[in-house]
């Protein structure tokens, strides 16, 4: 063999390589798209569910799926979180302490089997069951009597007129009964409702793909053929996908960029008020923070302004209480509730005894915004001889440790979300999981029980106003700010409301062309 | 032969038996456990307590273990605790992408750094070895994180050349396939191709003072033969360990490569399995990787023989 020939023969090989890289790189960049005719939207989504029964499932991150394969007893308005007609086309909780539903008729599940009042009283027992953990949406349900071939009577064990808003949430999702008991714990991998799309494949990590439910009840609807959920654990390469035309819309998107976002041609970019809130859970029996001036001062030395428009880049708003102006409890009378004043916290310190300050470690999770928002607060509390120091957790160890070992007396996320505020407020200062110093904050749990012995929209406000009033008085937690919703799109997608409870829904999307 | 085959499957074995028991040691050593991550906001502690009791981790830990080893031996790697679905599909579906980055990566390592060590070394301190051993260096200190999405960046978003993320299986569309794996492959093969670079030059240098290479240039035989064929072969023994190391390597990087083109692989499903403390998963990965990895080496080791019959053969 002579030199020549191998010599060429190496030659041949990268020439030949060199033509397959230049060809690919002429070929038009592949997205999913399957052709005009058939619209799927292509959304991209952070995290894979980890089951798709909606009652025995417990994370925010779900509900995209759960939107498109169910219906609920109760439908909301993304932006008022006013209660419309879902499965129940009407309710009536004229004594408050039931409440009747008459159900739409003509609605089938995807299995063909029909909805109507036993699939409701069937769905409401399963998630009062074991396995379910949907059981405290659901624990003021004494019974539910089937009062016709389409009504119901939630029978409550006491007034709780929270219990309507409650039902758009997951315990008011609607499975099919035939599917649930012949599925049993594989349920939660072959989902069959009622809703508009119906389930087709999940690949764990990769996709969740849902198709048009042809025989869907309400007429005209969806627009979309399907819906392809692509999980994109990191935001900023889900950005690239949708810049590059591999994904038509995401919701999770680095506040850093959306500036830039903004003005770039080819994309859609919305930026509207949410109730997702960044706040401390304090536990309240937990020195130095077991003292109500000492949680006041700490109020006082955060500024509040300030993490908005570095953290939050603007995007969002100073947090006073549990809810934003976006909600209809918004308590304007109350806001600000603590104003920005270093010096007026460092008396307030001394006055609790604590002339020279006070030191406590906060538990953090560990995602770079988190990060970030602790270490401002911390440099701000400093001001105020407030010594914070931070140790970053996973999510699942800070639970672990500070809610569940009581080991900080502090930690922070974002704010209990519950479509029905009063029950956001005792779910996040009540008796729960979620009050690890177990104090009760004085007075709360009466303003509640009044909040939801009434049906009327302007008592209930005004009781949980006043709820509100006792959780800052008590100075029960820490809230920050609000980050406002964000969502990018393609050009091509029209009809999507972000809403206001960061749980997006996309059924009612249209792709143009 | 024989012999020593066998003695190496029981060292393989061994191997990854002891392998799967330090992780399986330190995965319940870590606080945590799946029971949170499943729960999420509804846990409460009976929730906590009933679940773990479902789940079989209130066993003490050998019975656990030794109930994963005797479902192993039924070919039942278990399920996932958070989402149910069997541990042998979630592995089964994404090795093909992570094996495929993986091969490829080491592709560009090598096809970029052999040339490029054995140019270096040819062209001993003369500008052309200074420029690539700068690059080496560069190579070796670049994360690829940071290198892929400058590739994003340029190719993806910039000219729109190449796709920013996803992963399509050769026998779905082989080009598609292909171009999908360029940037990845060259984000992952960057470091790869620095250290062999580095590695073969030094190598190559040693081989190319020695008496016999000269024998051959007195001999009349031509430069090239003696570079590509004799002296290749003779540094073939480092070449073929880094080679080795590298491929250990790889498989710890492509975890931040496949977060960056969102490629559904072993990568990503460990950390999701990690931050979920899914058990079942883990030890999957840790058992599957652990193969690779042994195997591998024992691929080295028949290369070294390959290229020296002395080694392994008692002659010296």
């Amino acid at each position: 063999m002579t030199l020549m020939k191998r010599g060429s023969k190496t030659s041949l090989v990268l020439v030949a390589l060199a033509a397959l890289l230049a060809t690919s790189a002429c070929a038009p960049t592949p997205g999913t798209s399957t052709g005009s005719d058939v619209d799927v939207l292509r959304v991209g989504i952070s995290a894979d569910p980890k089951t798709l029964d909606p009652q025995w499932g417990s994370f925010g991150t779900e509900y995209p799926y759960l939107y498109a394969i169910y219906d609920s007893l109760i439908d909301v308005d993304p932006n008022t979180l006013e209660p419309r007609p879902g499965l129940a086309k009407e309710w009536d909780q004229s004594d408050p302490q039931t409440l009747v539903l008459t159900l739409q008729e003509g609605v089938t599940f995807h299995d063909g089997e029909p909805f109507d009042a036993e699939a409701v009283k069937f769905n409401l027992e399963r998630g009062k069951s074991e396995g379910s953990l949907v059981t405290g949406d659901l624990a003021t349900v004494d019974s539910v009597e089937v009062t016709g071939e389409y009504e119901v009577a939630i029978h409550l064990t006491k007034p709780d007129t929270s219990m309507l808003l409650t039902l758009s949430d997951r315990s008011g999702m609607m499975v099919s009964p035939a599917a649930a008991e012949a599925g049993g714990d594989d349920f939660g991998r072959n989902p069959v409702g009622t809703g508009p799309f119906v389930f087709d494949s999940w690949r764990p990590g990769s996709m969740v793909s849902v198709k048009k439910n042809d025989d869907y009840w309400k007429s005209g609807e969806p627009a979309l053929d399907g819906i392809d959920f692509s999980i994109f654990t990191d935001a900023s390469t889900a950005l690239n996908a949708v810049k590059t035309d591999q994904l038509d819309i995401i919701t999770v998107v680095p506040l850093q960029d959306v500036d830039t976002l903004m003005a770039d041609d080819t994309l859609q970019v919305t930026v509207t008020p949410s109730l997702v809130s960044r706040c401390w859970y304090v536990n309240t029996a937990f020195a130095p923070l077991d003292s109500v001036e000492v949680r006041q001062a700490v109020n006082m030395a955060i500024d509040r302004k300030g993490i908005l428009d570095t953290v939050m880049f603007g995007h969002g708003e100073e947090s006073w209480t549990s809810f934003s102006s976006a909600s209809w409890v918004f308590p304007e009378e109350l806001v600000p509730t603590y104003e920005y004043d270093v010096d007026g916290a460092k008396a307030l310190l001394a006055e609790a005894g604590y002339p020279d300050g006070i030191s406590f470690t906060l538990a953090v999770t560990n995602d770079p915004a988190s990060v970030r928002l602790a270490e401002v607060l911390k440099s701000q509390l400093a001001e105020a001889d407030i010594d914070m120091s931070l140790d970053v957790l996973e999510p699942t160890q800070q639970t672990q440790l500070f809610l569940q070992e009581k080991k900080y007396p502090a930690g922070l996320s974002g704010g209990v979300m519950r479509p029905d505020p009063a029950r956001a407020l005792i779910t996040m200062f009540g008796p729960t999981v979620f009050n690890p110093g177990e104090v009760e904050v004085p007075g709360l749990a009466e303003a509640i029980d009044a909040a939801n012995s009434t049906s009327d929209l302007d008592e209930r406000r005004a009781h949980i106003i006043e709820a509100q009033r006792l959780v800052a008085d008590f100075a029960a937690f820490v809230p920050i700010v609000f980050s406002s919703a964000v969502s990018v799109s393609r050009t091509n997608v029209e009809g999507f409301v972000p809403g206001i409870l960061d749980k997006p829904d996309f059924t009612q999307i249209t792709l143009t062309d | 032969m024989l012999k020593s085959l066998g003695r190496q499957v029981l060292q393989v074995l061994i191997t990854i038996v002891l392998v799967t028991i330090v992780v399986f040691t330190l995965q319940h050593l870590v606080p945590g456990g799946p029971a949170l991550a499943i729960l999420g906001d509804t846990a409460t502690p009976e929730r906590i307590d009933a679940l773990n009791e479902q789940l079989g981790l209130n066993q003490p830990l050998v019975a656990q273990y030794a109930n994963w080893i005797f479902g192993l031996l039924r070919g039942d790697m278990g399920a996932s605790v958070v989402n149910g679905f069997p541990v042998s599909s979630l592995i089964g579906e994404r090795l093909g992408a992570t094996l495929s980055v993986s091969a490829a990566g080491m592709l560009v390592s090598i096809v970029v750094g052999v040339p490029l060590g054995v140019a270096a070394a040819l062209n001993r301190d003369r500008p052309a070895d200074g420029v690539i051993t700068g690059l080496a260096t560069l190579g070796v200190a670049v994360p690829s994180f940071w290198l892929g999405m400058i590739l994003v960046l340029i190719f993806a978003i910039g000219l729109q050349v190449f796709p920013a993320t996803g992963f399509v299986p050769f026998s779905t569309d082989p080009l598609a396939a292909f171009r999908h794996l360029v940037l990845p492959a060259l984000a992952l093969g960057a470091v790869g191709a620095a250290e062999i670079s580095r590695q073969l030059r030094s190598a190559m240098i040693d081989v190319l003072q020695t008496d016999f290479i000269r024998t051959h240039k007195a001999k009349g035989l031509p430069w090239r033969r003696i570079v590509w064929k004799h002296a290749m072969k003779n540094s073939g023994i480092p070449l073929a360990t880094i080679i080795g190391l590298r491929v250990s390597a790889l498989l710890g990087a492509t975890i931040v490569v496949e977060t960056l083109f969102a490629i559904p692989g072993l990568g990503t499903l460990a950390t999701t399995a990690i931050s979920n403390r899914d058990y079942p998963v883990i030890q999957g990965i840790v058992l599957v990787t652990a193969l690779f990895v042994v195997v591998t080496n024992l691929v080295v080791d028949v290369v070294y023989r390959v290229l020296d019959p002395r080694i392994g053969s008692g002659v010296k």
